[in-house]
């Protein structure tokens, strides 16, 4: 039994005052109980009840207490608490009825055979003392058990279901309800049940399960994919456990539709950045903060032109000249920490030629804000450039087709009539040669002196004139001259402006008169339109400025055959109108071309200046008007801009700084800029498209000089 | 005079008229002009009957195509020469839903042109 602890509480009193001491006949008796014996003394009430509280106190003994010091002190022990023994002095059957009546566990007659019954007694309460302590103790821990596993059922995210052998629903979680509630029709004491609640794959899996369980062939659990013809897929995770009694079965459901779905996502994202990784067109490559490349893709070893693999461990500098074409924009991110974005500059490849690239690059930072280096994507932009020119060759032969159409008909107006006089002055010189010839009979009878020859000469003479018309011949003649005059003066404007308007740029920049290059270009395209646009023009006064006057010709063309075009397009044969405005704001010039046309509709008005992006119908426009014009603007350091409403006009607006940019502050200028367009290419494509101008209506002709005006 | 066929001029051009006039000026027809579409079509409305209308192309407002798809739409006997100086932009359909009798192109050869307006009219040649 181990170790007995017994409380003893003893009458008398020792001489200190403390508790008397233990007679010889119990320390004899405690001796033959045959375990060791622990001794605990309790004083009073208060001491006894602190140590009984001590849940290993086996029994307390009272060893010829005064009565009612042991009634008192036996209400102090809890019904609950160890059990109690009174030795009761002499053979008294009252005073064991009392100490029983007060909570006695037994008592025992101090007489001559205490020594051999004290021992037997008190083993038998500690045993049943023992034993009913371990009962409460299980009683405890099975209600301890009982409360958790409800409390696991309850609030586990699992359902749990529990089935008879027969398949019958014995008990279910609150999880396994909200999942597969029951449905109404049918009944909670058919095996059916438990069907019609389960997704049918679910429920095979279950029957697999319980097979499975059978023979032996336990899986951990098994993966179920239900299809639902209403909402999504879902997936759970099934599994099943016999439980002993009676051949009940535990199925436990847990919904993991979510967590596959995020680890499927989770999958396809990481196949999706390695897919775009490996296969932008772009080198992405990461540096640490020293410059050096720790990652590459593909496309980066093709375009830094390394071996495969061979970029790893190699500096990013090395790609890069000591020039500010050649800058290097990651070193300068590593520097700064600042994102750069499209920076255009030359790189070196492996084979030694220099490639213009656009980079962007971004540094990356640690949790506290540190460099760790950057990650920088590359562009190879020779082929962009490639195109750029071509592209732009493209635009200026499409404007020069728009124009062609204008200008032959403004040509053979004039070509017409001016044709036609021609025969009729040969006719008429014809008719006045058959005068001539009788005046020359009449002088050569006048001086012959024959008078009746005379007469008859000179009556042929009247006869001549009357049946040539002679007046209206000598009239007309002047007039189709005059007329001729005028058409060939108006063939040599149109020359004169299309000369003007396509006179080569240089090389280099040169200064310009903006005016000019407005005015000069609006008097070639008003020769097309004039039938349904007025122009009004305002133009301020300006300073010269170093410009591409070539290029910005083509930009004011395309923006007035816009406006044209978008004027035609309202439908209605009513006039409209092109206001084309110049003035200095601050330090930039502000040209603005202003129609009263169907207007660009907002979805539209982000997108008309990339290439290919056109409204226009099939084969009115190449959709690269703008795109290019977009690119010369912005070479000579300017802007533009549009503002629009739908039926109503629009209206662009150049603006462009009195002091351009130098050619040498954008890297990779060497490869966009002067090269673009020609000198070659510009006298060899604009002769051939005819020339126009605004035609020789008497009252409605612009004046001809190109010097900048009011009207 | 009083039966000899009418042909109307229509063009923009004052030079145009003037010097298709001038061609004409002895030929067996009386010539009347219009400088625009509308003009044109106002006098097609009225007494006496024109025989043939020859018309540019671009001119402000209605265009030389439409005027003609009009006329032969309004005045089936009146036969349509088109004289333009740049044809292409005009679409298929529309030359054939105008339905011309010829069409000249400016610079225009006047032989040609008297070679046309005679035949439109029926006359034989001279």
């Amino acid at each position: 039994m181990g170790f007995v602890r017994i409380v003893v509480v003893s009458g008398g009193r020792d001489p200190l005052g403390g508790p008397g001491p233990m007679s010889v006949e119990t320390t004899a008796g405690l001796a033959r109980l045959g375990d060791p014996v622990e001794l605990l003394r309790a004083r009073d009430v208060e001491d006894l009840r602190e140590i009984v509280a001590d849940p290993s106190v086996d029994l307390v003994l009272f060893d010829r207490v005064g009565a009612a010091e042991t009634r008192q002190m036996l209400s102090a022990i809890a019904h609950e608490g160890p059990p109690s023994i009174v030795v009761i002095e002499g053979d008294s059957e009252r005073a064991a009825l009392e100490a029983f009546r007060a909570g006695a566990s037994d008592c025992v007659h101090f007489g001559p055979e205490y020594e051999n019954v004290l021992p037997v007694v008190l083993l038998e309460q500690v045993r049943r003392w023992r034993g009913e302590r371990q009962r409460r103790v299980s009683e405890e821990r099975i209600r301890w058990l009982e409360d958790l596993s409800a409390a696991i059922v309850a609030e586990m995210p699992a359902a749990l279901v529990v089935v008879d052998v027969d398949g019958l629903i014995v008990t279910e979680n609150p999880e396994f309800a909200r999942l597969f509630p029951a449905r109404s029709e049918s009944s909670e004491t058919t095996p059916e049940f438990l069907a019609a609640r389960l997704p049918a794959e679910l429920m095979a899996a279950v029957d697999r399960a319980e097979r499975a369980e059978e023979i032996g062939e336990t899986a951990a659990f098994e993966l179920i994919r239900v299809e639902d013809p209403v909402a999504s897929a879902r997936a759970y995770e099934l599994r099943y456990r016999r439980l002993t009694d009676a051949g009940r079965g535990l199925i436990v459901v847990v919904d993991v539709t979510e967590s596959e779905w995020l680890s499927e996502r989770l999958d396809a994202l990481q196949r999706d950045t390695r897919d775009i990784i490996e296969n932008i067109n772009s080198a992405l490559i990461v540096v640490d903060s020293g410059g050096m490349i720790t990652f590459a893709n593909p496309a980066a070893e093709r375009i830094l032109g390394g071996a495969a693999g061979g970029l790893l461990g190699r500096r990013i500098d090395d790609w890069f000249g000591p020039s500010s074409e050649t800058a290097n924009p990651i070193e300068e991110c590593l520097a700064s920490g600042a994102r750069s974005r499209g920076a255009e500059t030359l790189i070196q490849r492996g084979d030694g030629q220099w490639i213009p690239v656009g980079v962007s690059c971004s540094p990356r930072l640690d949790a506290n804000g540190r460099s760790r280096g950057a990650v920088a994507i590359f562009q190879d932009l020779s082929e962009i450039k490639e195109l750029e020119l071509q592209v732009r060759q493209t635009e200026k032969m499409a404007s020069i087709g728009q124009l062609a159409a204008g200008v032959a008909h403004e040509v053979n107006n004039p070509m017409g009539f001016i044709h036609a006089n021609l025969h009729q002055m040969s006719e008429y010189l014809g008719d006045l040669e058959k005068y001539f010839e009788a005046t020359a009979r009449l002088q050569q009878v006048a001086l012959e002196g024959d008078p009746e020859m005379v007469r008859a000469a000179a009556a042929d003479v009247g006869a001549v004139a009357r049946e040539i018309d002679l007046d209206f011949v000598r009239a007309d003649f002047d007039k189709a001259l005059a007329e001729s005059g005028e058409g060939a003066e108006r063939i040599r404007h149109i020359v004169k402006d299309l000369r003007d308007f396509s006179r080569p740029d240089l090389p280099a920049r040169t200064p310009a008169d903006i005016n000019q290059a407005v005015d000069s270009t609006a008097s070639i395209v008003y020769t097309m339109m004039k039938h349904d646009v007025a122009f009004e023009k305002q133009y301020g006064e300006l300073p010269e400025i170093d410009a591409y006057p070539m290029q910005l010709k083509q930009v004011f063309m395309n923006l007035l055959v816009n406006a044209y075009q978008a004027i035609q397009a309202r439908g209605d044969h009513e006039p409209g109108v092109i206001r084309i405005q110049t003035e200095l704001v601050g330090d930039e010039i502000v040209v603005r071309i202003a129609d009263t046309g169907i207007g660009i509709a907002e979805r539209d008005r982000t997108r008309i200046f990339e290439p290919f992006y056109t409204t226009k119908p099939v084969g009115t426009g190449t959709g690269l008007g703008l795109a290019t014009s977009f690119n010369i603007i912005e070479r000579h350091g300017g802007r533009i801009g549009v503002e629009s409403e739908v039926g109503r006009g629009t209206v662009f607006e150049v603006r462009l700084p009195t002091t351009p940019p130098t050619p040498t502050a954008t890297p990779g200028a060497t490869a966009t800029d002067a090269p673009s367009l020609t000198p070659t290419a510009e006298a060899i494509a604009m002769p051939t498209a005819g020339g126009a101008q605004d035609g020789g209506h008497p009252g409605e002709s612009p004046s001809s000089d190109r010097a900048p005006r009011r009207d | 005079m009083a039966d000899r066929p009418i042909v109307l001029l229509v063009d923009d051009d004052a030079r145009v008229l003037s010097s298709l006039r001038r061609s004409l000026r002895r030929e067996p027809f009386e010539i009347e002009t219009a400088e625009n579409a509308e003009r044109a079509l106002e006098r097609l409305a009225a007494a006496p009957r024109v025989g043939l209308v020859i018309s540019d192309l671009r001119m402000p407002g209605m265009n030389g195509v439409e005027l003609l798809k009009i006329v032969r739409q309004r005045h089936q006997d009146t036969v349509r020469i088109l004289l333009s100086g740049w044809t292409s932009e005009v679409s298929r359909a529309d030359l054939e839903a105008a339905d011309l009798f010829a069409s000249h192109e400016k610079p225009w050869d006047d032989a040609a042109l008297k070679a046309s307006i005679r035949s439109a009219l029926g006359m034989s040649r001279q």
